[in-house]
């Protein structure tokens, strides 16, 4: 397999508390080079040029990769790290201070929905300016221009001015536009997450035809479920350096190791609006792969859901305490019921703290977002209710062990089973 | 699967600039997006306006009024022997067009800033879109003015081959400072506020108002009399002037002057614009 983009060395420089590296007034830029005549001349001064170089920061430093052609590679990273800088030099939009980048063929830079869209222009006018802007040939677009529309369902818009538009059908035309780019490296930031849930699938399935047509694609997001859908390889940056290019699930585990310490949850302590008598509750949630070391549930592994319990002294001892953990989809689908006294767990309190564990043997849902719903009850009476706990995040894994995941439009869970043939 | 020999390889880095050659293939590239833009500036710029592209000619026409009154009734400036409303109109459509399009050009890195830091594509192309743009109102009322050249008699078949000729080295006049002034304004914002005065001054320094050889005939301009060479819309405006009475008029050393100024202007105007280019986007 040959490469599609090599980065060598590649790194960038930003003045420290300014944009860019030079002074944007002529007055002070004037200042600036008369001090430096003055320190040129005055060697005592030389200290002081040094305090300059150490105003330098590097948002990027001696980034290496090699990127194959037709591979999808996720980009992650905590906010700051570097990410759309790197976009940005690859894509020519800013030149690096240091390191050199090739690649072949065309390419085309996604980082934001919509560039150049006039308000004042139609949907058909702006399908061809930001065609062209995003270096589509007219012919290319008026040969597209049906795909386009169909893909963006605005027809009967398509020459009414865009400020007429709805946010959503602006945004979907938009995409639309950019869905159709034909390159052979297509880099895109964050931009799929726009418009509503079934927008959203039709634009990750996009990309997936995309990466099928052997185009490589390098893909920056926060959204580890479309990153883990779409990518095989991730390269983590931090504070302007690869530290992780492997993998993407392990890639995606490192990075999310780093971000939530082992223990953190879900603080519901001040959780509002909750209903029940108060008799116990529910103060947090914390979640935990098997070995401990992930604070997150793993599809296909043993996983550990821990709640903290806060009771009143005056209403102990209380008998036959049940909690149900309901989870739900993120478009409000319920998924299932964890409920003590359904599985035989009702418990007795008897202490004014007290946690409790619910263990899966195997976690059966899907990576992704879902929200917890929290019911409490114990001495016959609801004592919490808290409809929306929050939402957690199941971390991707390989359910089956064969290494096949399904695509996220198979349902949002995994069923143990077995085939065989049978004559 | 496409074959990974045919596609071209480019080279991003720090000390390797853009090659002129590879540059022009991208400026070629991007022909469409530099139609794009043209497009859409022509589109917007009168659009929600009561009257429309009547404000092309409003414009000019307007000035030519007053300018008529003020500088012909009233001061009694010589016109070179052509009525005050034909000399004025075939000063102030190029002037007009000229000076749109310089700044336009000038403020245009700042103002597509949005685009700039979101997508590749040659930034030469914004400025020069900017440039282009004002053709379609220099034909507006370049129609309007032969118009009234034919209705007053002060027409000679000579604009026909002129006109083009003239307005390309009017448009490179605009689009060599408007290149430097807009590489200039991205990194200084002093530029925003010394353009409107550098056009008004250089309003001045052109035979707008008056005849160019008023300008030649006092005592003060006889040995700086050289220095109107240098200004390429001295000889785009004269040679209009000239050609309403005949060809034979037209002042040729000094078009032949300006014609040299004009290319000087426009190749410093790219090599500047280039040598910033890239790091403009980091100022913005």
């Amino acid at each position: 397999m040959s490469w599609a983009i090599r980065i060598e060395n590649v790194g960038k420089t930003f003045r420290r508390g300014e944009r860019g590296p030079i002074s944007r007034n002529f007055r002070e830029s004037l200042q600036r080079q008369a001090g430096k005549w003055i320190r040129a001349v005055n060697p005592a001064s030389w200290v002081h040029s040094r305090n300059e170089e150490e105003r330098m920061f590097w948002a990027l430093r001696e980034v290496s990769a090699e990127i194959a052609e037709g591979e999808i590679v996720a980009i992650i990273g905590p906010n700051g790290a570097g990410k759309s800088t790197l976009l940005k030099i690859l894509s020519r939009i800013t030149p690096p201070a240091a390191g050199v980048i090739r690649y072949r063929g065309r390419l085309a830079s996604l980082l934001e929905v919509g560039t150049g869209f006039h308000r004042e222009l139609t949907g058909r006018e702006n399908i061809y300016l930001n065609g062209s802007i995003l270096g589509m040939t007219r012919r290319e677009i008026t040969g597209k221009l049906d795909e386009i529309v169909e893909f963006s369902g605005v027809g009967k818009f398509l020459d009414t001015p865009v400020k007429f538009y709805s946010s959503g059908m602006y945004v979907r035309l938009a995409f639309a536009v950019a869905a159709h780019l034909e390159t052979d490296i297509l880099l895109v930031d964050e931009v799929l997450a726009v418009g509503d849930a079934e927008f959203q699938k039709r634009c990750t399935r996009r990309m997936s035809d995309v990466a099928k047509d052997g185009r490589t694609v390098l893909l920056v997001s926060h959204n580890m479920g479309v990153v883990q859908t779409n990518c095989a390889r991730g390269i983590l940056l931090r504070e302007g350096r690869i530290v992780h290019d492997g993998p993407v699930q392990d890639v995606v585990r490192d990075y999310l190791a780093s971000l939530s310490p082992v223990g953190a949850g879900l603080d519901i302590s001040e959780a509002h609006p909750r209903a029940g008598s108060g008799a116990f509750r529910v103060r947090g949630v914390r979640f935990s792969d098997a070995k401990g070391d992930l604070a997150q549930l793993v599809c296909g592994q043993a996983g550990r859901i821990r709640l903290e319990i806060e009771a009143k002294e005056s209403a102990l001892p209380i008998r036959d305490a049940n909690i149900a953990l309901t989870l739900y989809t993120m478009d409000g689908f319920r998924l299932c019921n964890l409920w003590s006294r359904a599985s035989g767990g009702s418990f007795r309190i008897d202490r004014t703290c007290v946690i409790c564990e619910v263990e899966l043997p195997r976690v059966p849902f899907r990576a992704g977002e879902y929200r917890l719903e929290i019911f409490a009850d114990g001495g016959g009476e609801v004592c919490d209710w808290i409809e929306n706990a929050g939402s957690m995040e199941i971390a991707e894994g390989d359910f089956y062990g064969t290494g096949i995941t399904t695509h996220s439009d198979q349902g949002p869970f995994f069923c143990e089973h077995r085939w065989r043939t049978i004559s | 699967m496409r074959s990974s020999s045919a596609l071209s390889e480019t080279v991003v880095s720090a000390d390797v600039r853009v090659r002129f050659l590879q540059y022009l293939r991208d400026l070629w590239h991007y022909r469409d997006l530099f139609r794009a833009l043209i497009e859409r500036d022509v589109k917007v710029r009168y659009k929600q306006t009561a009257l429309g592209v009547m404000w092309v000619i409003l414009q000019p026409l307007f000035m030519a009024g007053a300018f008529s009154l003020i500088f012909g009734r009233v001061v009694q400036m010589p016109s070179a022997g052509l009525p005050y409303s034909i000399f004025y109109l075939a000063a102030l459509i190029p002037w007009t067009c000229f000076s749109n399009g310089l700044s336009q050009a000038a403020g245009s890195m700042e103002g597509s800033a949005g685009l700039i830091s979101k997508v590749y594509f040659p930034r030469l192309i914004v400025p020069s879109a900017m440039v282009l743009g004002t053709v379609v109102d220099f034909a507006i009322g370049w129609l309007l003015f032969n118009g009234l050249a034919i209705y007053r008699g002060f027409w000679t078949w000579w604009f026909i081959p002129f006109t083009p000729v003239l307005l390309v080295l009017q448009l490179f006049a605009a689009m060599g400072i408007g290149l430097v002034l807009a590489a200039l304004n991205a990194q200084y914002r002093d530029v925003r506020y010394v353009t409107p005065f550098l056009l008004q001054a250089g309003m001045l320094c052109t035979p707008v108002i008056y005849p160019l050889e008023r300008l030649l005939s006092t005592r003060f301009t006889e040995q700086l009399g050289v220095l109107i060479y240098l200004n390429p819309m001295a000889g785009v405006i004269e040679t209009y002037r000239a050609l309403c009475f005949s060809a034979s008029y037209v002042p040729w050393k000094l078009l032949a002057g300006n014609s040299v100024t004009t290319a000087a202007l426009l190749a410093f105007g790219i090599w500047f614009f280039r040598r910033r280019e890239q790091a403009i986007v980091d100022l913005l």
